[in-house]
């Protein structure tokens, strides 16, 4: 730990905990995981940018069907490729104390793949292809019933995909969202 | 991020053309960019509706633009209402900065900064908003405002540090972590309600020590002559510290029946008088038993209820049909805490299980309506066979733990083995568990034969759970009970003191209780996993496969709880061991769920399943409540031990309580207790809650209306954007030719 906090100074340090929902130990917490993704390259330059295969080997991305986004979204060339910088970003929206219209926000645009600013069938087939994973098949027409209630659900004008207040409406009415969308540092 | 792309698309500087006539400035004000936008809408006519005001609102945070977006709000709101109400030449004005906008003070400074982290923009942008925030000129603040910005500053300071430390102290956070990595929020959710009742409980037991365990110790060490002439039985302080060894005297107060008089576990150590003169209070032994247990379990009623009452809200909502069971499975439906591939592996699984078990129900309520009435009836007739093997079940347990109950006090035990005198003492206890054991796996195969939906399955098998433990609950307080009144008749020595009596056979449950589960988790469960890893032969298979079901670890605990307030008037100690009670059971269930389990192929929400525990738990509670309700009314207190030795029962002390109060307070509780009060409250309700209901009704209504409304002005936007992009594509062809 001590190492970890002379590579940042005071100022550095107050200014990423005004800027996220972090405190000054979290973040140091968070960079000392940082830097254990890449140990080198980190402790050379504390604000190196890791590739987002080496991104992956932090567990809960490893996991997560929905890496290669999350690291686009919060990547700050949207080429999936993340300094500490954006590793923060990412860690403060997932963590405990963001706000759920902040996580929605997030959210929405994880699940919009072909950021069109709206989650349309093609977006939500995605979702769900990636939610159920590689081993398990849905039937065209199980997808297809799938999504036609999800629409039937949310889509409260009618116009066949989920706009970003529609998304919003859902995500407010779901209890379980700022529980799930989370993770721990 | 999309506006990012589009952003880059956008060659700046040109205005659209055939559009400046049609109010070019308010579009320019409103929405800067709009010029460029426009411009791109000619190319490509369907974007035009990137340019409603839904999409534009949100989309502006994202924008890489220099100004400050709450600035740009404000300004953009004022100058939109100046362009509407003033002619065109005073536009000029209104696009002058408002200088007294910029000059903020302190506090608004702070917030405004505070406001840029919930911008999804990245850190290097937040960095520079951050500076262009600082390099601002601000107001410092004066006078009180400004004594008072200080302090909330300080108050905030103090309050980051707090947490920070609060962060490190939280108790089990790595090992709530991993249960949350292999099993994700729900299964975590069930060890947060394992730490939650641990504090509760450590909350009543301080309640406890404090009022009556405390006092009670202090009278017995500095024994006065005053208090030894009411003291029956005296103890000096060398015998309290030995019986405070706790593992020994606990065994002991199992085994030796004399030690239900002499022993600070139960309620008839609790006889020594004594009068704490607090201020004007005066504080006697029987006032500050009844306060402790009565803070007690007020206490335990309002976190209850309190915690309940977030989850019935959103039961409410699942049942109102507002809840959206679908995008709730695949926006809410992945963990993102999950941080291992098998686990992952199984949440795959699950939300495909959840996802085609939803699909089915939907498909079963057709295949419902086309079911004949041959086999309607068939299923009827298995449905009402479960039900009544089931009651016929639960009678015959009860009926045996009777006999067990009857069994173990009869037979003497004089001479005997330690360990038939062990089973002997542990027989009705040792019957309860065992049924409690057994019984739920035969609830839950017969469950599969009556073809309910899987979520109603589920909750008729806890309901049936409950019934069975609750009332192997009943049985023991109706032996006990039995065994009083016959001790009327004839002198009983173990009846000397019932409450102790009671007190000695709860302890005992729930020390066999703990003992199962642990003997269960390491000496059964344990090979029963190894084995499942090793031997692949599919018999063997069914038989040790596991799978962490939640229901049946939350009545475990629930069950203990229950004990707990149930015994917590007749063994003051009682919260003190469910605490550290608590606490074992915390580690071997997280064994159970690490080592022994895998993940169960079914989606729980935490959510949901929370508001499952509170409900159970709020059942649980009225059940403890209502026999020590009726002991304390009815039941005549024993005469010659605890507290209330003097009193016929101990409603009857608790009215001579209120006897002393002044005679307007007497008067007032006798009023609001009479049915004069009573009934008028009662129609005053009855009329809130219908107004309610009327008013909910009528919302529901409106709801649906808006509902349609909105559909169809989404019908609405898709015609007029469709028309107005034909009309452009109309001209652009115009232009071209």
């Amino acid at each position: 730990m001590g190492q970890n906090s002379s590579q940042f100074t005071e100022q550095e340090l107050q200014d990423y905990q005004d800027l996220t929902y972090f405190t000054k130990q979290e973040i140091l917490l968070a960079h000392h995981k940082f830097k254990l993704l890449a140990p080198e390259k980190v402790g050379h330059n504390k604000n190196a940018k890791l590739p987002m295969n080496k991104m992956f080997s932090y567990p809960e991305l490893g996991a997560n069907p929905f890496r290669d986004r999350i690291c686009r979204i919060f990547s700050s060339n949207h080429d999936g490729d993340c300094t500490f910088e954006d590793f923060l970003d990412m860690m403060s929206v997932f963590s405990e104390n963001a706000p759920r219209n902040v996580k929605a926000e997030h959210a929405f645009r994880i699940y919009d793949f072909d950021g069109d600013d709206m989650i349309g069938v093609d977006d939500l087939r995605q979702v769900i292809d990636r939610l159920i994973g590689n081993e398990q098949n849905l039937s065209e027409q199980d997808m297809q019933h799938l999504i036609q209630n999800i629409l039937d659900e949310a889509d409260l004008d009618d116009d066949g995909a989920l706009s970003f207040a529609e998304f919003e409406h859902v995500i407010n009415k779901s209890p379980d969202f700022t529980s799930v969308f989370r993770m721990k540092l | 991020m999309s506006s990012g792309e589009r952003k880059k698309r956008i060659t700046p500087g040109h205005v659209g053309k055939g559009w400046e006539e049609a109010g070019g400035e308010f579009y320019q004000e409103s929405y800067p960019g709009a010029d460029s936008d426009l411009e791109m809408m000619q190319t490509d006519p369907h974007r035009i509706s990137t340019l409603l005001p839904s999409k534009k609102s949100r989309t502006g945070t994202t924008r890489k633009d220099t100004k400050l977006t709450t600035l740009r709000h404000r300004t953009t709101l004022k100058s939109h209402y100046q362009t509407t109400v003033a002619p065109n030449n005073d536009i000029q004005i209104s696009l002058l900065p408002d200088l007294s906008e910029n000059l903020s003070n302190e506090k608004l400074l702070w917030e405004e900064i505070m406001k840029i982290k919930a911008m999804p923009v990245n850190m290097a942008q937040k960095k520079e908003l951050k500076i262009k925030l600082l390099s601002r000129d601000t107001l410092r603040l004066q006078g009180f405002k400004q004594f008072k910005w200080k302090k909330k500053q300080s108050f905030m300071q103090i309050s980051t540090h707090l947490k920070e430390i609060n962060e490190k102290l939280t108790l089990w956070r790595s090992s709530l972590k991993k249960i949350e990595g292999y099993y994700g929020t729900s299964v975590v959710s069930f060890f947060f309600f394992v730490k939650w009742l641990i504090f509760l409980n450590l909350i009543m037991a301080l309640i406890m020590v404090i009022f009556v365990i405390l006092p009670t110790f202090y009278v017995n060490k500095f024994n006065t002559t005053e208090i030894s002439n009411l003291v029956f039985n005296i103890s000096n302080a060398s015998e309290v510290l030995s019986t405070l060894r706790p593992v020994n005297s606990f065994l002991n107060t199992i085994f030796d029946p004399e030690s239900m008089v002499t022993s600070p576990f139960y309620y008839a150590y609790y006889d020594k008088y004594f009068n704490l003169n607090l201020y004007c209070f005066r504080l006697d032994l029987p006032l500050a038993y009844i306060l402790a247990t009565f803070m007690c379990l007020i206490y335990s009623f309002i976190s209850v209820l309190k915690n309940a009452a977030s989850g019935f809200k959103q039961r409410l909502l699942e049942n109102q049909g507002q809840f959206y069971i679908y995008c709730n499975v695949v926006f809410s439906g992945w963990d993102f805490c999950i941080q291992n591939e098998r686990s992952s592996k199984i949440k795959h699984k699950a939300l495909y299980n959840e996802i085609v078990g939803r699909l089915n129900v939907e498909k079963r309520k057709e295949e419902q309506r086309n079911r004949t009435k041959q086999e309607w009836c068939n299923l009827c007739l298995i449905r009402i066979v479960i039900n009544v093997l089931i009651i016929t079940a639960l009678i015959v347990a009860g009926f045996i733990i009777f006999l067990a109950f009857k069994f173990s006090n009869e037979r003497n035990t004089e001479g005997d083995e330690w360990f038939i005198r062990l089973l002997v003492e542990f027989a009705t206890a040792g019957s309860i568990i065992s049924f409690n054991l057994i019984f739920p796996f035969i609830f839950r195969w017969l469950g599969k034969y009556e073809r309910f939906n899987p979520i109603l399955t589920m909750q008729i098998t806890i309901f049936r759970t409950i019934m069975l433990r609750f009332s192997s609950l009943c049985i023991l307080l109706g032996s006990v009970y039995k065994k009083l009144l016959q001790s009327i008749t004839e002198v009983d020595d173990e009846m000397k003191s019932w409450e102790s009596y009671l007190a000695r056979e709860l302890y005992k449950l729930l020390l066999l209780n703990a003992v199962t589960q642990v003997f269960c988790t390491f000496f059964i469960n344990l090979p029963r996993s190894v084995l499942a890893k090793h031997c692949k032969n599919k018999f063997v298979q069914y038989f040790v496969k596991q799978e962490f079901n939640l229901s049946s670890h939350v009545l475990d605990v629930v069950y203990i709880q229950t004990i707990i307030w149930l015994g917590n008037f007749y063994a003051p100690v009682l919260p003190l061991i469910g605490v550290i009670l608590m606490i074992i059971i915390f580690y071997v269930k997280k064994f159970a769920c690490l080592v022994n389990c895998k993940p169960s192929p079914e989606v729980y929400y935490s959510s949901r399943s929370h508001s499952v525990y509170m409900f159970i738990l709020l059942i649980s509670f009225t059940f403890s409540i209502i026999p020590w309700a009726y002991s304390i009314v009815e039941i005549k207190s024993s005469k010659e031990y605890g507290p209330f030795m003097k009193y016929e029962t101990v409603w009857a002390f608790i009215e001579q309580i209120f006897q002393k109060f002044p005679e307007w307070m007497n008067r007032a509780i006798t009023f609001c207790v009479s049915s004069n009060f009573i009934v008028p409250l009662f129609i005053i309700l009855l009329l809130t809650n219908y107004y309610y209901y009327a008013v909910y009704v009528v919302n529901k209504q409106m709801v649906l209306v808006l509902k349609r409304q909105l559909i169809l002005e989404g019908h609405d936007k898709q015609f007029l954007l469709n028309r107005l992009s034909a009309f452009i594509k109309q001209q652009q062809e115009r232009y071209h030719s």
